[in-house]
């Protein structure tokens, strides 16, 4: 059987992308630089991590950068991050689903625990779901955030950012106090 | 005869206790599967009813609660790899892969009867040798506890094997990680980055949650269900006999169930070391010595009985130093002293003198607990398990929900609702690119303790390495790591060696 022509695209699609390989390695570099800039001028007390642990991963990501570099040099290897990303076909929902979440937490002080817990229950859901049965979306975020108010507010009174339905369910209880 | 007599004497009555231990039992278990809290924070929230209590039913309560806890961590771990305290980190290692292979159910049941048997057996051993045991945490100083610490961080090597370097890296990063916070001689404050909420350490909960549970929301969105279609099939036709094959795999394996729950034991007595070191020490233990290490972290039953079973035997070593020397070795039995000073109850060698129906009544109400908890928890594995059918569409938000309100609970910092989802993006790229949240993880929980321990020992010899090698104790432990992690990759090589001699004669 004679040898198939392989094309330069398929070639540089099978190649192994490493570039997102790279970024937990950088991660670690950087934050250990900053470590040890960070107690440079502590005590001995202070610096036992930074140069035990700090020195020997420094090693190992140098030792990674350099294993990387060989294979992109060779050609075995190519700086793409597809492997981060792929399926593309869920990256919208995925990168919408993150930032869902972050708006969470930064809503959260401004409209408290239980609302907030309803409205990014509701929006990850449909999300998610594709805007499909949204009774069931609605319902299943009505009842994770009125556990959350029960639970963890009522219950046992944790300190969560306090929002309208805060204020309105503590409200008798503090008339009664 | 006596003795028998006293002691059997001891077990029905605190089995006529069970109108506060069932409902003690599934208080903890809901306690210990919500994210942040504990059985001593519960304990401590509950603390003024504890105290009008009869001491002897507060004690009691207290004690079911604490060991319910401890069992309830595991459900969510396995589940939906959501640990929910530090003690149960190590249960998703082979928890969740069995839950994705449509074995929940068989997870469940193998974690609820390593629990129990590793539980009653350390429970017993705790009553039969109690006052040596009390001893243990006099043998064991700041040199010791550094070799242990090295048995639990020495995981990180077994979980790198599979690519050494990128193991490696997660697991000093998280020891690098580990190392944020004041330091503990003179409190200068190391890779805070400016936040004073970072002062204490990193705050175990969000990391925990962060690199396990939101990281996976982040990816299982990928698919309908965490489950493969095989997988689904398997456990939509759930039936008891998954139940009983988890308990049959367990009980087949009774003499790792024992090894494994007696480091628990030896390890629980230490104080200030906790079910957190016992189960990554119990589970590295496990994989060195195994026939097939390269089954851990796959969905293996030993891997998952390993953790189970070290971290219930922590729970009766906690009480060990409090209840014989005084001395509390964790937070729930700190709040324990309190109660019983509160009730005007001496601790130490008198209270077995003076009141000895109360000293090993309270081991005698774990062991009751233990056994309530077989024939309480062991039926609902089945119905637990079907969890895992719900859809990610619903599944993801809920755990991103679920865990981040988890993370605030401890410190009641807003912070650490962003640091959890800081680590839940460190988490999914490492996943994505091949690194072990696990390597991480390990790094970040034991890393702060390896330095306490390293420093207060070199404090004592003013900075003498040497001294790490002075203790005869301490060198039988080191002789001990350095054989567990030397002696199984020479046995394979030997092996492998003696194959390839069999396999070239066969051809000659």
């Amino acid at each position: 059987m004679a040898p198939t022509q392989e094309r330069p695209e398929d070639s540089q699609a099978d190649k192994r992308q490493i570039g997102g390989e790279l970024i937990v390695p950088v991660l670690a570099l950087a934050f250990t630089l900053y470590y040890i800039a960070s107690v440079i001028d502590s005590p001995w007390s202070a610096q036992l991590n930074a140069f035990m642990v700090g020195s020997v991963l420094i090693v190992l990501v140098l030792a990674f950068f350099a294993y990387a570099a060989r294979e992109v040099l060779t050609g075995q290897a190519t700086l793409g991050a597809s492997n981060l990303l792929a399926p593309y076909a869920i990256l919208p929902k995925r990168a919408g689903f993150i930032a869902l979440t972050l708006a969470y937490l930064v809503v959260m002080q401004w409209l408290g625990l239980t609302l907030t817990t309803f409205l990014f229950m509701a929006a990850s859901m449909l999300l998610l779901g594709g805007g499909r049965r949204p009774v069931a979306c609605l319902a299943a975020a009505a009842v994770m955030a009125t556990t959350a108010l029960v639970v963890f507010v009522i219950l046992f009174q944790k300190r969560f950012p306090k929002g309208p339905v805060e204020y309105l369910v503590q409200a008798p209880w503090l008339s009664g106090s | 005869m006596e003795t028998a007599a006293f002691f059997s004497e001891l077990f029905l009555h605190s089995l006529s206790l069970w109108w506060v231990i069932v409902p003690s039992i599934f208080l903890g278990l809901i306690v210990g599967a919500i994210p942040g809290f504990s059985a001593a924070n519960t304990i401590i929230i509950l603390l003024p009813i504890t105290l009008v209590m009869e001491v002897e039913v507060g004690l009691v309560f207290m004690v079911a609660l604490y060991c319910a806890s401890r069992m309830g961590a595991g459900i969510p771990a396995i589940l939906v790899n959501i640990p929910g305290t530090a003690g149960a980190a190590a249960t998703p290692l082979d928890g969740y892969p069995m839950v994705k292979k449509g074995q929940g159910q068989q997870a469940l049941a193998i974690s609820f009867t390593s629990s129990t048997l590793g539980g009653l057996l350390t429970t017993v051993i705790a009553l039969a040798m109690m006052p040596l045991l009390a001893r243990v945490g006099f043998y064991m100083h700041s040199v010791e506890m550094v070799v242990v610490m090295l048995f639990g961080i020495s995981l990180i090597a077994s979980i790198a094997s599979k690519n050494t370097l990128k193991g490696l890296i997660a697991g000093f990063f998280g020891l690098m990680i580990g190392s944020i916070g004041a330091d503990h001689v003179y409190a200068t404050p190391r890779g805070t980055m400016g936040f004073l909420e970072l002062y204490d350490g990193i705050p175990l909960i969000p990391a925990l949650v962060g690199l396990f549970a939101i990281s996976e929301a982040f990816l299982v969105i990928e698919g309908e269900s965490i489950l493969s279609r095989h997988a689904q099939e398997r456990a939509v036709v759930g039936s008891w006999q998954q139940t009983f094959e988890g308990v049959k795999i367990t009980l087949k394996n009774w003499w790792h169930v024992t090894w494994t729950s007696l480091i628990g034991l030896v390890i629980g007595v230490t104080p200030g070391a906790g079910a957190a070191i016992a189960a990554f020490v119990a589970y590295q233990q496990s994989r060195t010595f195994s026939k097939t290490p390269e089954l851990y972290g796959t969905g293996h039953a030993k891997g998952l009985i390993a953790p189970e079973s070290a971290n219930n035997g922590v729970t009766a070593g906690t009480l060990i130093p409090l209840l014989v020397l005084g001395i509390p070795g964790g937070a729930t039995a700190a709040i324990m002293l309190v109660v019983m000073q509160y009730q005007g109850v001496n601790v130490g060698p008198r209270l077995f003198q003076e009141q000895p129906e109360l000293g090993y009544g309270i081991f005698m109400a774990m062991f009751t607990t233990y056994l309530l908890m077989a024939f309480t928890i062991l039926p609902m594995s089945r119905y637990m398990s079907r969890v895992t059918l719900v859809s990610t569409t619903y599944m993801s938000p809920l755990i991103i929900g679920f865990t981040l309100i988890g993370s605030f609970v401890p410190r009641e910092y807003g912070f650490d609702m962003f640091l959890a989802f800081a680590f839940g993006i460190l988490g999914y790229f490492a996943r994505k690119t091949g690194y072990h949240v696990a390597a991480i993880l390990i790094g970040v929980i034991l890393g702060p303790l390896m330095e306490q321990y390293m420093l207060v020992a070199l404090q004592k010899a003013d900075g003498n390495f040497l001294t790490l090698f002075s203790s005869p104790l301490g060198n039988i432990l080191w002789v001990a790591l350095v054989l567990s992690l030397a002696l199984p990759p020479f046995l394979k090589h030997r092996q492998r060696r003696r194959q390839q001699t069999v396999f070239s004669e066969g051809e000659g």
